[in-house]
């Protein structure tokens, strides 16, 4: 008799254990000594699905329809374990390891004594017919209380077992979703070291003093300050080395260019088995490469199951299993051999900040490695981290050079449109305000003056317009430009654009992000002149747009205070000096900011192991208050091409589909997703509540797009009818 | 070992945790030491009897309902005024308060006397009482369905055993640090199983002078929950009928 695992293609539970076997081999070979009993895992491949055999199960497969007396397969699968036998041969915890593991592999269904023992009496005919080379089934039985007591292995009670729980249940999920999609559970990089040695052969460039560093720290956690431009990507890469990594970034747009970079410069061939980009719009990205012969669906699929020996991430996919949500184990289990590079660490808010440090003590304690790369430290993040006994080792030295390139002008006054237009003198300039709101202002006044070649970047345009704008200022920032202008912005050109303006004039917002803002200008070039190309504005008497909301008080008045003392020409080294003033844990221990963080940190420790559910997690994580519009007026006008896509959307497979129409479908289908948010813009979620909107547009079961009643113009953006709201955290 | 094993009936019944006036409450089961308080008043002895229990049941709900309340205050004056009970010249107050009760109690006892030569004994005052049985409040009337000697014996198990009929019980707290007894969990929910109790057993007079004499009570650790079962290859107390016994 047959005993079906899936219906859609039809597989047996013996072909689909098969299938688990041959990824657990693959996962020993590429892995042999990490620090798991391999018999149990071994154990939970072979009985995890056993529990299907049962008639009810059986027949929703054939009909489609659940039997509400039908028990959950994953728990009944645990009276198939002969605890008898296993007990001779394993100690307790091993058994209990094993049961928890299989009998939660699935997120779902009750342990109704019972109920179960009834299944289970149901089920011994079923056994006579069930022929398997892997295993023999003597008898069907409940398993003792002291083996599975239906209450979770928790952290607080025995963190020896809860880690090797996380190891063995997070192993079999990963071993089992790459059996039923088809897909290696792990691809083994062998090809880094190569590839590096290649690329530098091509550029004709030794290792510099950081990438050697990095080389020779493979085994360590490590922490780096490193300048830009320093190749610190290539450092990081160095660093992994030939083993399974993970490139964590903050915003999708650098991640996006990181990983087309990596894919294009130094992995050449057959990247898809080699390198993918991790975050909420993978498939899009995929999508977008636009490569013929490339299996979309097949790449996505390793990317999103980790499978992937190189993986370019946002840091919400990975670190929120800090929370430890129902079913966050594979997360856990796949980092804790792996090696985890953190970019770009003075990005995150303090949130995230919380979410980073819980997240490395997880993973050092189960033995993955990180490393830090950063541009500056805050000194007090490592002090929290060493109160969260994270062990790691800080280069002795920072990575910057001499050169000077930057000319402080420290104006004691609001940022104006007259001192700019007074320096304009047909060079490249860069404005940064604190607020969308507040450079819309400058852009206007600048207008209003009839100064020639303005132009403006926020995160408040829609994308299509945004895409233009990003890359005409990258256009303009270019070296090779011999082109000049004023772009107005905001903090989102601080990182991911590789722009090199002459001039910058900036509000004053704290002093990580304006040495971040100052890599804008004079990027790689020596400043030679007596002159300034920096020009900072503190407000004088008054506070900079957005102290207060997006910026801290304390740290805006810290940062204040101390760049009293700077006046002229300033160097890398003067730059770090300052930074560790401003953020030494003395100075910032009383701050509001400090206090966030560790709010933070005690707040997610206290949260229950398995509390959680993965939605609700994926929602905290990200703290989502903005909301995603389509202005009405962009709207009535690409009316039609919006509604075309939306039929496309519309579009469902039939029955008879083969898996290929099933591929091409989603392929159009997210083909045309694209096109319709190319349309669409995130607003802070205040500003939603205080507008109308005339209509929604589904795009799929979980995102809407709303047609918004605001203004909108190419050149200024998105602007909101009502003036009178407080500005937001995250409005920038 | 022998034990006395009693399966009684009770409507209604409060068994008053002790610290509780304003509303009576009730624990879920008789403590041990209103258990021996019976069956030392059915068997007319005067002084304790050293004696192991054991309490297992369940009760179908709980309401709650009013009771006269006397209040007495140290030193307090009848008064005319007030609506008082007069004591001599004191004044009792007199107002309604609120008790809880369980309904329909069933319950499952055993009783192991130290001296097993008062086994007959007991068992004969039970199933001929000379008043009227009751467990709880005087007005608890325990309706005694059956009375049996049953041979008491530790028994290593093949497998895990429940205690059936929906029971609850006390267990004490040494079987389940032993690993005898083992508590099912609620899945994800919570860790916590299980209610914990310190409840009275027996006491001794304890004699402070000028003719105050308190009681010392020995207080027994247990854990009151329905999620019960006895582990597998564990040596566990059972009695004929392959129930466990819970003594303490």
């Amino acid at each position: 008799m047959l005993y079906l695992a899936k219906s859609n293609p039809r597989e047996t539970i013996q072909e689909h254990t098969d299938k688990l076997l041959e990824n657990y081999n693959i996962l020993k070979d590429i892995y042999p000594n990490l620090e798991i009993n391999w018999d149990i895992l071994k154990l939970a491949c072979i009985y995890h699905d056993l529990g299907k055999m049962n008639s009810k199960f059986q027949k929703k497969l054939k009909t489609g329809k659940r039997d509400k007396d039908e028990v959950a397969h994953n728990i009944l699968s645990i009276g198939f374990v002969d605890t008898k036998r296993l007990k001779d041969i394993f100690q307790i915890d091993e058994i209990r390891v094993l049961l928890q593991a299989i009998a939660y592999h699935h997120e779902r269904g009750e342990y109704d004594l019972e109920k179960f023992e009834e299944e289970l009496d149901l089920m011994k005919e079923e056994i006579k017919n069930f022929v398997y080379d892997k295993i023999q089934i003597e008898s069907l039985k409940k398993p003792s209380i002291k083996y599975f007591n239906n209450s979770r292995i928790r952290e607080k009670e025995n963190e020896e077992l809860f880690y090797k729980y996380i190891m063995i249940k997070g192993l079999l999920n990963r071993i089992d979703y790459a059996a039923s999609s088809d897909i290696k559970v792990e691809i083994e990089n062998v090809f880094l070291n190569k590839s590096l040695d290649s690329w530098r052969e091509k550029k004709q460039v030794k290792w510099n003093e950081l990438q050697v560093f990095m080389g020779k720290n493979q085994n360590e956690n490590v922490i780096v300050v490193a300048q830009t431009g320093m190749g610190k990507t290539e450092a990081g890469l160095r660093w992994i080395g030939n083993n399974k990594g993970f490139f964590t970034l903050p915003l999708k747009t650098a991640i996006n260019k990181i990983y087309e970079r990596i894919k294009d410069e130094i992995i050449e061939e057959s990247y898809s088995e080699k390198i993918g980009v991790l975050h909420s719009d993978t498939y899009s990205e995929y999508v977008n490469l636009n490569e013929d012969d490339l299996d979309i669906e097949n790449y996505y699929t390793k990317t999103k199951q980790l499978s992937m020996p190189l993986t370019i991430s946002t840091l919400d996919q990975l670190f929120n299993f800090v929370f430890r949500y129902r079913g966050f184990e594979p997360i856990l289990a796949t980092l804790s051999y792996s090696k985890i590079v953190i970019d770009e660490i003075q990005m995150y808010s303090y949130d995230l900040i919380a979410y980073l440090v819980l997240g490395l003590y997880y993973i050092s304690r189960l033995g993955g490695k990180f490393a830090i790369l950063t541009a500056t430290l805050p000194e007090f993040l490592l002090d929290i981290m060493k109160e969260e006994k994270i062990s790691f080792k800080r280069a002795e030295r920072d990575f910057i050079n001499e050169k000077v390139r930057h000319s402080i002008k420290i104006e004691e006054k609001e940022i104006n449109a007259e001192d700019i237009i007074e320096k304009y003198n047909k060079n490249k300039i860069l404005v940064i305000c604190n607020t969308v709101k507040k450079a819309q202002e400058m852009y206007q006044k600048l207008i209003d003056n009839n100064i020639e070649k303005v132009e403006l970047l926020h995160s408040r345009f829609i994308k299509k317009d945004r895409k233009v704008k990003e890359k005409r200022i990258t256009e303009l920032g270019k070296i090779e430009s011999k082109d000049y202008g004023i772009w107005v912005s905001t903090q989102i050109v601080e990182a991911s654009l590789d722009i090199d303006y002459d001039l910058l004039f900036t509000e004053l917002s704290d002093l990580n992000s304006l040495f971040q803002r100052m890599g804008r200008c004079y990027r790689k070039r020596e400043f030679k002149e007596e002159t300034y190309n920096c020009f900072v504005f503190n407000g004088g008497e008054k506070k900079c747009s957005g102290v207060g909301q997006v910026i801290d008080r304390d740290i805006f008045q810290f940062s204040k205070d101390i760049l009293k003392e700077v006046d002229g020409k300033i160097d890398e080294k003067k730059k770090l000096e300052l930074i560790n003033r401003v953020y030494s844990t003395e100075k910032i221990k009383d701050t509001k900011y400090y206090e966030l963080i560790k709010k933070n940190i005690s707040y997610v420790k206290k949260i229950d192991d398995y509390e959680k559910s993965k939605t609700e997690v994926r929602n905290m994580f990200r703290n989502i208050e903005s909301v995603t519009i389509i202005p009405k007026k962009i709207y009535r006008e690409n009316k039609i091409e919006i509604d075309e896509n939306l039929e496309i959307l519309e579009k469902v497979n039939q029955k008879d589909n083969s898996a290929e129409e099933r591929k091409a479908l989603r392929r159009e289908k997210e083909l045309a997703k694209i096109e319709i948010l190319k349309f669409s813009v995130s607003i802070p979620y205040y500003a939603f509540k205080n507008g109308t909107y005339d209509e929604m547009i589904k795009i799929n079961k979980y995102e809407i797009l709303y047609i918004f009643d605001c203004e909108y113009s190419k050149d200024v953006g998105v602007s909101f009818k009502n003036k009178k709201n407080k500005i937001d955290p995250f409005d920038c | 070992m022998k034990a006395i094993r009693i399966k009684l009936y009770q409507n209604m019944v409060n068994y008053k945790i002790p610290s509780s006036f304003q509303l009576k409450e009730t624990y879920p089961l008789p403590p041990y030491s209103t258990v021996i308080g019976m069956v030392h008043n059915l068997c007319g002895y005067k002084e304790y009897q050293e004696m192991k229990i054991s309490i297992q049941g369940k009760y179908h709900s709980k309401v709650n309902d009013l009771y006269t309340r006397y209040e007495f205050k140290n030193g307090m004056e009848f008064d005319k005024g007030r609506h008082q009970l007069q004591a001599d010249k004191f004044g009792i107050c007199r107002g309604i308060s609120t008790v809880e009760l369980l309904t329909d109690v069933e319950l499952l006892i055993h009783i192991i006397p130290e001296n097993q030569d008062l086994i007959e004994e007991i068992k004969n005052s039970l199933d001929f009482p000379k008043i009227f049985p009751a467990l709880g409040r005087w007005e608890d009337l325990a309706v005694i369905g059956e009375v049996k000697i049953v041979e008491i014996f530790e028994e290593e198990l093949e497998e895990d055993l429940s205690l059936g009929d929906n029971y609850s019980v006390y267990i004490p707290l040494k079987m389940i640090k032993d690993g005898k007894i083992m508590l099912l969990g609620n899945g994800n929910k919570t860790s916590n199983q299980g209610t914990r109790y310190k409840l009275n057993k027996n006491y001794k007079k304890k004699d402070y002078g000028r003719n105050r004499v308190i009681r010392k009570w020995n207080k027994v650790e247990v854990v009151y929950s329905s999620r019960v079962l006895a582990v597998e290859n564990e040596k566990i107390l059972l009695d004929s009928d392959k129930k466990i016994v819970f003594a303490v």
